[in-house]
């Protein structure tokens, strides 16, 4: 009881103090000449916005890569010491090898799914597209550690023999084979955790596709068939291409989300069994072994790795937004 | 809301920010001891409200008899939350810290327990053999552990083990021995073994396979060794570790010695590995585990019949033991923090905590009567760790970070997948090692 009490007076006085600045802002403003009051005020609004980015995001970032020019308590400056490590580190490496197999494999499978599911669901009665849909949505709204957990359920594995509590191995070992342990294995393991992933964003992915497929304007699709074009014809030659810079959104969207992946590697193997990526590597780093300067390093690389999809995503976001 | 109401709204959430505001600076006033009798300030990181209610038991004690006060500060959090009050030049005056690693971190701004007036020699003829080696930096005593808990321990399924004749080894080649006796006669079923055993703990995986080289270091090398060895004198890619690997090989990586093979080892979680010992029959036979482990076991399981407990036993004369406990350490020139330190492990001090049926722990000292534990289990580990000629503090939990909770489960881990060899594995641990100087400490 006591804590709703205090989360609702936290809400209150936060937003209430809020509109007092703001008020108090406007207020000061208004008392200047009309000249300088046009000008100032669109910065009286929209300042405590950037200062609160800056000192959030900004700082912290430069930050960041301040450190990671210093050594483990971010005192002594060590020069390029923490890139060496970057460039050498064995661990770092086949990290890095991981991240590059989940940022081509998730995107591509989850813009592909969700590409399928909503082109096919569009071909169905309203009811059953809704129904369909939203099966594949479904999975969005729950938290990727909620989902490594449902999911180590799936793959669990149990002693040959004994009863199988993973639904993988459970219909598996019911079909006649032995237990296998789906998380272990080099071979798979690191794309039973991708698929996660790609059960998580197919939705996302469906959702955009398909409020941009039906964007398709229906006299272009008419023209093609009535000029004998087939159904598959129709797909790749006419509708594709019109929803490209969609598919390219949603692909770098999600690739941006894939480069920061920690919580699934985290709660599935911990990086073990060559299943390491970055952030986890940057996680152990910070908080178990206490390297502030290996850890900013890796967060400079996945920065910088990050950028040109930004720029890509950001650039394609316009001209889309410009032909609308 | 019309335009006039709209000033007294601000105006009445004006008052209640204010208010807040004052309210959050009146409490937490100093109640620092300036009072007739000595106070001291306690942080410890110990969970659980039973544990916390034994601690209790012995700080009262304390209050008793000697009139001082004792200001108890409990913390989830207890390593982030030392760390900066230490750096922040706001230390508890006694910390309870569950590495010797931590304490090492903030060793320069510890006081060794000679220096603030604690009587270590006192310490050291009263208490078990190495109680005061893991929290001794630089030939300096920093901490001396309050109250452990016992690893080398063997559980097997006692009625079980009686009907089959098998009988509890006593050293351990007949431990090698028994095991391949039991791998012979449970060959045909593939869901029974001799050993039980699992390392999975999330992201901790690996853990129990650093307990199984230290308790076999120990065996096999004796305790000077195990101390070189822990603190980088010896490497791991020298002939003494390697060896202990080896010992480890030819019990995990035998197929028909382990519960499901290595996949079995490395898949079953740490707390559930000990489920198939209870299985009519018994799915293994034989599970090496920290006391702790008791708690996991089937609630109507009994000791006696059920199951029981042994010392892992060891190789030569010396029988050792591997513990892992709590070590407190003064930062504070405050003469009440000597007093409570020494209170903590007398006898007095040590009947009260562990006496306690919260405590789950194993008292330091020698003389302490193990009629005195609250229940039979905890009485027979009190009775082997009193057998013990050497105590050694879990190792892993002594080497830096990168090595004790990085590369040794890491490592061990991909070595046990198979993925590879003993050569790489021992390799990539040593490298991992801080060099010197590199190796994190506190300004």
């Amino acid at each position: 009881m006591s804590q709703i009490v205090s989360v609702a007076t936290a809400i209150l006085v936060g937003v209430g103090g809020v509109m007092v600045l703001f008020w108090l802002l406007n207020a000061a403003v208004e008392r200047l000449p009309e000249r300088v009051e046009q000008r100032l005020k669109p910065y009286v609004f929209v300042g405590p916005a950037l200062l609160v980015v800056g000192l959030f995001l900004l700082f912290p970032a430069l930050d960041t890569f301040r450190r990671s020019f210093q050594g483990p308590n971010s005192v002594d400056f060590v020069g390029l010491d923490n890139y060496e490590f970057l460039l050498t580190d064995q661990s770092v490496r086949s990290a890095i090898w991981n991240n590059l197999l989940w940022i081509v494999f998730v995107p591509a499978v989850s813009v592909a799914i969700g590409l399928a599911v909503a082109v096919l669901a569009d071909k169905l009665t309203a009811r059953w597209e809704n129904v369909s849909k939203s099966m594949i949505f479904l999975p969005m709204a729950i938290s990727f550690v909620g989902a490594s957990t449902i999911w180590l359920f799936v793959y669990a594995w149990r002693v040959p023999g004994t009863a199988q509590i993973g639904v993988l191995n459970a219909v598996w070992t019911a079909f006649g084979g032995d237990p296998i342990p789906w998380l272990q294995d080099t071979r798979f393991n690191d794309f039973a955790l991708m698929f996660i992933m790609v059960w998580l964003q197919a939705g996302f992915a469906m959702v955009l596709l398909s409020a941009a497929i039906k964007n398709v304007p229906g006299d272009t699709l008419e023209a093609a068939r009535i000029d004998g074009a087939s159904e598959s014809q129709v797909f790749w030659r006419v509708v594709l291409p019109q929803i490209k810079s969609t598919v390219v959104v949603v692909g770098t969207t999600i690739l941006i989300l894939v480069l920061k992946v920690f919580d699934i590697v985290f709660v599935m193997t911990n990086g073990n069994f060559g299943t390491e990526v970055i952030a986890n590597l940057f996680i152990k780093q910070l908080f178990t072994f206490g390297q502030f300067g290996q850890a900013a390093v890796l967060v400079v690389f996945l920065i910088v790795a990050t950028i040109p999809f930004m720029v890509i995503n950001v650039r394609r976001f316009r001209q889309e937004e410009a032909v609308r | 809301m019309t335009l006039t109401a709209r000033p007294t709204f601000r105006f009445a959430v004006l008052l209640i920010s204010i208010a807040l505001a004052a309210a959050a600076c009146g409490g937490d006033g100093d109640d620092g001891g300036d009072g007739g009798a000595g106070s001291v300030s306690l942080l410890h990181g110990i969970s659980g409200e039973e544990e916390q209610a034994a601690l209790q038991q012995a700080v009262d004690a304390f209050e008793e008899a000697t009139g001082n006060t004792v200001q108890v500060e409990a913390s989830p959090n207890f390593e982030t939350v030392v760390l900066t009050r230490v750096q922040g030049g706001n230390p508890p005056d006694v910390g309870l810290y569950p590495q010797p690693g931590l304490l090492q971190r903030v060793q320069d701004d510890s006081i060794p327990l000679e220096d603030a007036g604690v009587d270590v020699a006192t310490l050291e003829s009263e208490l078990v053999d190495g109680m005061l080696t893991a929290g001794t930096f630089d030939d300096a005593v920093h901490g001396v552990v309050v109250k452990l808990g016992l690893k080398s321990l063997l559980w097997y399924p006692a009625d079980d083990f009686e009907e089959a004749g098998y009988e509890v080894p006593q050293t351990w080649d007949e431990l090698l021995t028994l095991t391949e006796t039991i791998a012979t006669d449970t060959e045909e079923d593939t869901t029974r073994a001799p050993w039980c055993i699992g390392i999975e703990s999330a992201d901790a995986t690996g853990w129990v396979a650093t307990d199984w080289i230290e308790d076999i270091m120990l065996r096999l090398h004796g305790a000077d060794v195990y101390d070189q060895w822990v603190n980088h004198e010896i490497m791991f890619d020298s002939p003494e570790v390697r060896e202990a690997f080896e010992e480890l090989e030819t019990i995990w990586m035998n197929e028909e010695f382990v519960l499901g093979g290595t996949t079995g080892i490395l898949q079953t979680p740490f707390g559930d590995a000990n489920a198939p010992m209870f299985q009519d029959p018994a799915g293994c036979f034989l599970h090496r585990q920290a006391g702790f482990i008791a708690g996991n076991f089937p609630p109507d399981a009994e000791l006696g019949t059920d199951y029981d407990v042994a010392y892992l036993p060891g190789t030569g004369e010396e029988n050792p033991a591997l513990f892992a406990g709590d070590l407190a350490a003064i930062h504070t020139d405050n003469p009440t923090a000597v007093e409570f330190v020494e209170f903590l492990v007398s006898a007095e001090g040590q009947e009260a905590w562990m006496g306690h049926e919260g405590a789950g722990s194993l008292s330091v000292r020698t003389d302490f009567d193990s009629a005195s534990y609250p229940d039979e289990g905890l009485a027979a580990q009190g009775e082997i760790f009193a057998s013990a000629d050497v105590a050694r503090f879990d190792g892993s939990d002594q080497m830096p970070g990168q090595v004790g909770a990085g590369a040794f489960w890491e490592e061990v881990v991909a070595w046990v997948s198979g993925s590879q060899d003993l050569d790489t594995t021992l390799q990539n641990i040593d490298a991992a090692w801080p060099e010197e100087g590199e190796e994190q400490e506190e300004e």
